[in-house]
């Protein structure tokens, strides 16, 4: 499986009269974006706004961030079974546009309380929030939609997704045509190329990945299609993840990566990095978290490490989204590699409190001798004071309780866009006081 | 000018004697003995000796709240800028006396307090609030070493600025973690550990495990009809409009409510605000977590002696480990106090 990405940086994004990539500058035509957005029979408003790194704004109610993908060659699609048929994709040419994010924002009509509460989460342009939040890096295209009366959060949610997709591709669509132009206006920035070839001799390597998916609105879509409740560990290239077949559809927005996240997924992309030089890659295992008790954690535990068996593995980086008890499935599965031979190193968020004084990790296990820390996500911190705000007026904590948004507030990153992965993503760590 | 330093000695590094000095009574000299004379050297002029305290390792121990009073008004009487205990390396006795010194001057007098020690010496186990500690080698063979650590230590506290990290600044970790970046991200820092694994490279994880503590469970109630049963739970059930706010999610508080004279938990009166299972059914009818009118038919029909007039409540959705133990204590004490025999813990 053969997959070529050139990437083309987008490096100032802004209405124009037509929409359109030339030398880096992304344009945007307003109706023509707007018109890819509408959507009567679902969203009774919808704006759409272009943000910029630096700039002062906040975002509230952020639901997703999409990187712009289009394929170019091969079969499938970009975001299979979301934004086209379900389709193995991973292989042929995909045009990526970087440094540029389709960002939703909005409220489900009737966010569900208990078990299945969903989590606002927000991002700052700007500030020391945003080393903590997703999308705050990018140049977004920010698409705050409500819903009409009496929709149902599902229909809400894909509606939103779906908008986001459609404006996502022709945004990428930017690119076609582009490198055979003979006045060539831009060509690629890089031309990355995927492909497992020969790596013998060297460590077989698998990342496990831990994905959240634990009802409506808390969900993670592979090939389109939720996880489920009864999902058993499986295996998936590589490839298929950069060409987007994980789309984020949860709505717990700080437990979560986005979909521009599980695209670039930081593991996936170093292991590929390392393949062939001190490492070699066998490929991705897909597992779920909140599993209801302690016989199905296990069991999806043993599943996966015989999978990474069977692949021949003797090493294993294992990866999470979510917190609380997923936590124990998560360590069960660095139990089962182990027992198994197969080395397992793990990066795990740390929940010591404000302070940093208690117990780290919810569960453990003898066996996770190797763990890399992301910090501790409820260390506190103070974020900049927005001269502008999208996505919604109230200021949500994850415990519930509200702020004024237009304060510089004191959060953790329980708080942020994608906060846990994205204090993994940039280097966050704690260290013994 | 200096700044004064009180230094904590045994009787044997006091120069009283070894082992058969233990009893030893507490006394005070003038001035650096033994060891704190090349503490002063690797204080290099910031500081001085005052005074040094000397206290058999047995006569410590034995009187050990008679000793730290008379410890803590000596120390008061040569206004120290910083006490400084030990090092005590691997000896046991003398590491826990200097921790206590060390926690009790340092809290008493508000100064800045250190001991030296080998790190599996026992003294060397977290407090509550936490000491600084500069980790030594096993035996007096490190001495110069030690002293060379802790008089850093002793400078940089005296300073006022902030300390680093305890492996940055040279002290044994306090069971606080704080954030930094890396400049490096995790992806990367992991690839290289498991590469490093496999490689047979002594590698550092980032985070240790903590041992969990193992529940052995209890014999049965060997008397369940003269029994006095407890509910207690993880799950949130709370009378409708959390009159305490236990916090739905990472609880730190918990409660207890009557249910004396109660058939059953009326539906309505009670629901369930933890944030982490279905609580649907619960809402519904609390007795479904909290089955207290079972507990009343076992009542009547004198299975059980009876059921205790209150129940205990917390949250357990991402409840942390730290906070579940305290809490735990803290309701086990007034079980206790209470006279409960045994405790059925409904969990979520």
């Amino acid at each position: 499986m053969r997959l070529e990405m050139p990437a083309f940086t987008v490096s100032d994004l802004e209405w124009g009269s037509e929409t359109a990539l030339a030398g880096g500058r992304l344009s945007l035509n307003r109706s023509e974006v707007d018109a890819l957005v509408r959507n009567p029979e679902a969203f009774a408003s919808a704006q759409v706004d272009i943000v910029r790194p630096g700039e002062p704004v906040r975002l509230l109610n952020v639901i997703d961030a999409v990187m712009p993908l289009v394929k170019v060659a091969g079969d499938s699609c970009a975001y299979p079974g979301v934004a086209g048929p379900a389709v193995t994709a991973g292989s042929g040419v995909t045009h990526r546009l970087d440094g540029v994010s389709v960002v939703t924002c909005g409220v489900p009509p009737k966010p569900p309380t208990g078990a299945q509460s969903t989590k606002p989460a927000f991002v700052d342009m700007f500030g020391d929030a945003a080393p903590y939040c997703d999308a705050s890096d990018t140049r977004n295209v920010v698409i705050v939609t409500s819903p009409v009366p009496g929709l149902s959060n599902e229909d809400y949610d894909s509606a939103v997704r779906d908008a986001a997709h459609r404006v996502a591709r022709r945004l990428a669509e930017t690119t076609l045509g582009l490198r055979r132009e003979p006045k060539m206006r831009r060509a690629p920035d890089a031309v990355e190329t995927f492909e497992l070839g020969p790596a013998n001799g060297l460590p077989r390597t698998v990342c496990v990945m831990q994905l959240m998916d634990q009802g409506p609105l808390i969900r993670t879509l592979l090939y389109g299609h939720h996880l489920g409740e009864d999902f058993v560990p499986t295996l998936i290239h590589p490839n298929e993840l950069l060409d987007g077949a994980l789309v984020n559809a949860n709505h717990r927005s700080c437990l979560k990566q986005s979909t521009r996240m599980h695209a670039r997924n930081p593991v996936v992309l170093e292991l590929y990095r390392r393949h062939g030089r001190d490492a070699a890659l066998a490929g991705v295992i897909l597992t779920r978290g909140s599993n209801a008790n302690h016989f199905l954690k296990e069991r999806s535990a043993q599943y996966a490490a015989n999978l990474a068996a069977m692949l021949g593995a003797e090493a294993a980086v294992v990866i999470m989204e979510d917190t609380g008890n997923s936590v124990t499935e998560y360590m069960f599965t660095i139990r089962a590699l182990e027992r198994r031979g197969i080395r397992a190193v793990g990066v795990a968020h740390e929940l010591a409190g404000t302070l940093g004084d208690n117990s780290p990790l919810l569960d453990s296990v003898e066996e996770a001798t190797a763990l890399i820390s992301s910090g501790n996500v409820d260390e506190l911190f103070q974020t900049g004071r927005p001269e502008r705000l999208l996505g919604g007026d109230v200021f949500r904590y994850y415990s519930g309780t509200t702020a004024d948004p237009h304060g510089a507030l004191r959060v953790s990153a329980m708080e942020c866009f994608c906060g846990l992965a994205r204090m993994a993503a940039a280097g966050f760590t704690a260290v013994e006081y | 000018m200096a700044f004064r330093v009180v230094h904590y000695l045994n009787q044997f590094y006091g120069g009283i004697g070894g082992e058969a000095q233990a009893d030893a009574p507490f006394t005070v000299r003038e001035g650096p003995v033994g060891p704190g004379r090349r503490l002063e050297q690797a204080l290099g002029g910031d500081g001085r000796i005052v005074a040094t305290l000397i206290c058999g390792d047995n006569a410590f121990h034995e009187r050990r709240d008679e000793a730290l009073a008379k410890i803590v008004a000596a120390a008061r009487e040569w206004a120290p800028d910083v006490l400084v205990a030990g090092p005590a390396f691997a000896s046991g006795r003398y590491g826990l006396a200097c921790a206590a010194v060390t926690a009790r001057v340092g809290a008493e007098l508000r100064i800045p307090a250190l001991a030296g020690m080998h790190r599996d010496n026992p003294g060397a186990q977290p407090l509550d609030p936490p000491i600084y500690i500069v980790p030594t080698g096993e035996t007096s063979v490190e001495m110069d070493a030690a002293l060379e650590g802790m008089a850093r230590l002793a400078r940089k506290l005296r300073s006022g600025q902030p300390l680093g990290p305890a492996a940055v600044d040279g002290y044994l970790p306090r069971g606080i973690r704080r954030n930094m970046r890396d400049k490096r991200p995790a992806a990367a820092r992991a690839v290289d550990l498991l590469l490093g694994r496999l490689a047979g490279a002594a590698v550092e994880t980032e985070l240790p495990i903590e041992v969990r503590d193992r529940v052995a469970p209890p014999p049965p109630v060997a008397d369940l009809a003269h029994a006095t049963i407890a509910l207690v739970t993880e799950a949130g059930v709370v009378p409708k409009g959390n009159p305490d706010g236990i916090e739905a999610a990472r609880a730190t508080r918990w409660a207890r409510y009557s249910i004396e004279g109660m058939e059953r938990l009326r539906p309505g009166d009670y629901e369930s605000i933890h944030g982490g299972y279905d609580n649907a059914w619960v809402n519904q009818d609390a007795n479904r977590v909290l089955p207290v009118d079972a507990l009343r038919t076992m009542e009547r029909e004198r299975m059980i002696g009876r059921l205790h007039p209150e129940y205990f409540v917390t949250c357990g959705s991402i409840g942390n480990p730290t906070e579940m133990r305290r809490m735990g204590r803290e309701i086990a004490r007034e079980l206790s106090a209470a006279g409960v025999t045994a405790v059925i813990l409904p969990a979520t």
